[in-house]
Order: structure tokens, then sequence, then C-alpha cells
């Protein structure tokens, strides 16, 4: 668990910012922090890592204390074990890949992590090419391989994919997803893209003028208003399959696979992996003992 | 799915249950929930609300035939029809705007629906979903 209490004054150019956050979040979860420009995104995320010093604040790391402004306790951002991945890639553009992973790499840590980085993120091939001479997808793939080679608890993604077209955008957020999970990460990703919130993040967190305003699902921020079907479950897509002039959609809701015959208008800008709602009336079910 | 706008007109609650009346224009519609303005803040006279119901669940009837059970019977012509192997898509103009249902292709043809046909589109009070 990573509890967080920030209390800080930002000077911006339309006047002053409270930043005022009380928080917590579960280990090994993907939360989203999602707010206009301006809300205090980025400058949350600076403290956490430590870049940013703040008035008054706590933050502890299970036992770990990061900072307590109280006790005059503040943990330099290397102490911290943290990853950090902005939109732009900051590589040393005359490194190769290798050698930025192994640059990053604290002294006396264990390298094997590079190699195995270097496998999940597929960048095997491109190992010992210079930095400068990869596509703005693959430097991301060596920004997000460089932000674990300390092994970090909580990994900060500032809309990191932001400046990539979709197509690249959906390859990283399974790379993303796969690290997430295969490290049993805390991640915290700054995101304004709806399809990406919901296929990330199971936690969204709406920041608006310095405060947690909304603490809620990505599913229940992104549904068009309250719909009044009492079945109502989120699931993901698996199979579309077009007929005359409805479509089957197989969609999968916790380990059952359900079917859903849905209209041309209705799976507009749906693909398979996409996280749905899925929602009735209650007059239709039939319901069985199961002995 | 067929998406209209409307203001709710009455609410009668029993347990659990409430009977809705949703004025569209000048169209009553009656939309049963279980929900009651108790769960759902937007269960309030006055309040805006977006009726949604399937094409699958939208009933042709041709000519002005009234003696059935359904509770939403809406007159309106017949604007076009395409046929699919199984299936085919109706578009209706009505008071309450376009409404299309999908309906077996073989009734299409027992029923021979044709543009401008005068046509009532029925919808069960039970199968329309409200959004706030």
């Amino acid at each position: 668990m990573i509890d967080i209490e920030i209390h800080k004054t930002l000077g911006s150019s339309v006047g002053s910012l409270k930043l005022q956050i009380e928080t917590s979040l579960v280990q090994g979860s993907f939360t989203t922090i999602f707010g206009v420009s301006g809300s205090g995104k980025t400058s949350m995320l600076r403290i956490l890592a430590g870049l940013l010093a703040l008035e008054k604040g706590k933050i502890t790391f299970n036992d770990n204390v990061w900072l307590d402004t109280s006790r005059n306790i503040n943990l330099k951002p290397q102490q911290r074990k943290i990853g950090f991945v902005f939109q732009d890639y900051a590589l040393f553009p005359n490194m190769t890949v290798r050698e930025n992973l192994l640059y990053a790499c604290a002294k006396n840590s264990d390298r094997k992590i590079i190699d195995e980085l270097i496998e999940i993120m597929e960048l095997r091939d491109l190992q010992n090419r210079k930095s400068e001479m990869l596509s703005g997808g693959q430097k991301q793939r060596v920004a997000i391989a460089r932000a674990l080679v300390n092994k970090p608890l909580l990994l900060m993604l500032d809309e990191p994919l932001a400046a990539l077209d979709i197509s690249l955008r959906r390859k990283l957020q399974d790379y993303l997803l796969e690290i997430h999970k295969q490290y049993k990460l805390t991640t915290l990703m700054v995101s304004h893209d709806a399809s990406e919130i919901i296929k990330m993040s199971e936690r969204v967190l709406v920041l608006d003028q310095g405060i947690i305003s909304k603490d809620l699902t990505p599913v229940e921020l992104f549904s068009s208003g309250e719909v009044s079907g009492k079945f109502k479950f989120s699931g993901e897509l698996i199979e579309i399959v077009k007929q005359d002039f409805v479509t089957i959609l197989s969609i999968l809701i916790g380990n059952d696979l359900i079917k859903v015959v849905a209209d041309e208008e209705e799976i507009e800008g749906l693909r398979i992996g996409d996280k749905v709602l899925v929602a009735s009336k209650a007059f239709n079910p039939i319901i069985k003992k199961i002995d | 799915m067929n998406k209209v706008e409307g203001k709710i007109k009455t609410i009668q609650v029993q347990a659990k249950l409430s009977l809705l009346t949703v004025e569209v224009d000048t169209i009553l519609i009656e939309v049963v929930v279980i929900d009651t303005p108790e769960t759902s803040t937007y269960l309030k006279v006055g309040c805006p609300i977006q009726l949604m119901f399937k094409e699958i669940e939208v009933i042709i009837g041709k000519g002005n035939e009234r003696s059935n059970s359904l509770e939403n019977k809406i007159n309106g012509t017949l604007k076009s029809i395409q046929h699919g192997d199984l299936f085919s898509k109706i578009i209706v103009a009505t008071a309450i705007g376009e409404l299309t249902s999908i309906i077996s292709f073989h009734m299409a043809i027992e029923l021979e629906l044709k543009p401008e046909d005068k046509i009532m589109a029925m919808i069960k009070s039970t199968d329309i979903m409200l959004s706030a």
C-alpha cells in the first residue's frame, strides 16, 4: 500500500494552485490520473518521485517512509524505488539501446534484468543500435525498459504514449500491461485517452484544481450517464462476427464467455481486446438452480 | 440501438418497480424499470431522459391494428427496407423520430412490407432502458 498525503502550493501563469491530495494506492494496482491541463497531475507524480519539494506531506510505501515533513524525512529520488516514463524519451542519442539500459542500472545491482527486459520489450534485434537511429515507438520501448532496470516498486507514466499513433499506442499498451503484471508493479499513469484508460487501469482519480474530485472505475467515468439496466457487467471483447444486419459479439466476463447481439452503430470503433460495458434490462433472464 | 429523448411525465411506484410515462414530443411512452425515485436520482417528474431500445425489440404491425398487449404503439410510415438472408432492416418515420426495426426476412415478405406503407411500431414497456 502506498499512502499519499500532499499539500503544496503551485505557482502558475494563471495564479496559484493548491495541491491537496490524500489517497492510497493498493500494491499491484493500475491507477490513472485524469484531469484537464493545470490540474496538478504532473506535479503529483513529480512529488511522489521526489523531484519537487513540498510544504507539508507524508508518503509511505508499506513501512518505508519516503517523505514525512513533520519528521524531516525526504528520501532522494534514487532511494525511492520508482520508475518514471515521460512523453519524451530522454535517451542518450549516441549510446546504444543496451548502453542506455546499463547506464541507468544502479551500481552493484543484478544486470540479468537487462536481458530480461530486452526480451520482454522485444529489443533484442535493436540492442546494439544507437538510440538516435530508432523510431518513436522503439525509443519509447527502450524508455519503458530503462524505467524498470532498477526494479521499481512504483512505476509512473506521464502521458507516455501520447506522441505515438494509434496502432503503435495499442501495441505499447500491451507491453506496459505485460510488465505491470510480470513485475507486480504499482502503476500510476497520467492519460487523457478513454480507450487507453479503460484498457489499462482499474481505477481513475479525477484531479480538479489540485484535489481529487472523483475516485471511480474507468467504466463508471466513461459510461454515458447512468444506465438503468440491472444487468451490468464489464468484460473484454473476444470476437466480432457480422451477420446480416446484426453482429454477434463474444465477450469474456470473468471466466464466462457470453454472446451479445449488437447492431451496426453499437459496434462502431469497437476492436477485439477492448473493455466494454454490457447492460440489459432484468426482465428477460431466466433462473435455474444449479445442482 | 434506437435512442429518443423525452421528459418524465408521471411515475407510479410499486415496491421496487416504477411505471413511468415519458413524453416524447406529443407521444407518451410507457416504461417499467426496477428502480424507484429513492434508488435513482433521475427518476423525477420533469427530468429529461433518454430512452434506449434495440432494433430487434421493435415489433412491426401493418395498418392500425391495436388489439394486442404491447404498451407502446407508434404510428408511422415505412421509409426504407433492406433484406438480408435471415433478417430485414426497416426504418419507420414516426412522430418521435425515425425508428429502426430488425425483423425476420420471411415475415417481411409475408407482410409484403414496402416503402410508404402505414406501419405501427410497437415496443414493450419492459424492453426500454433509460439513460440520464
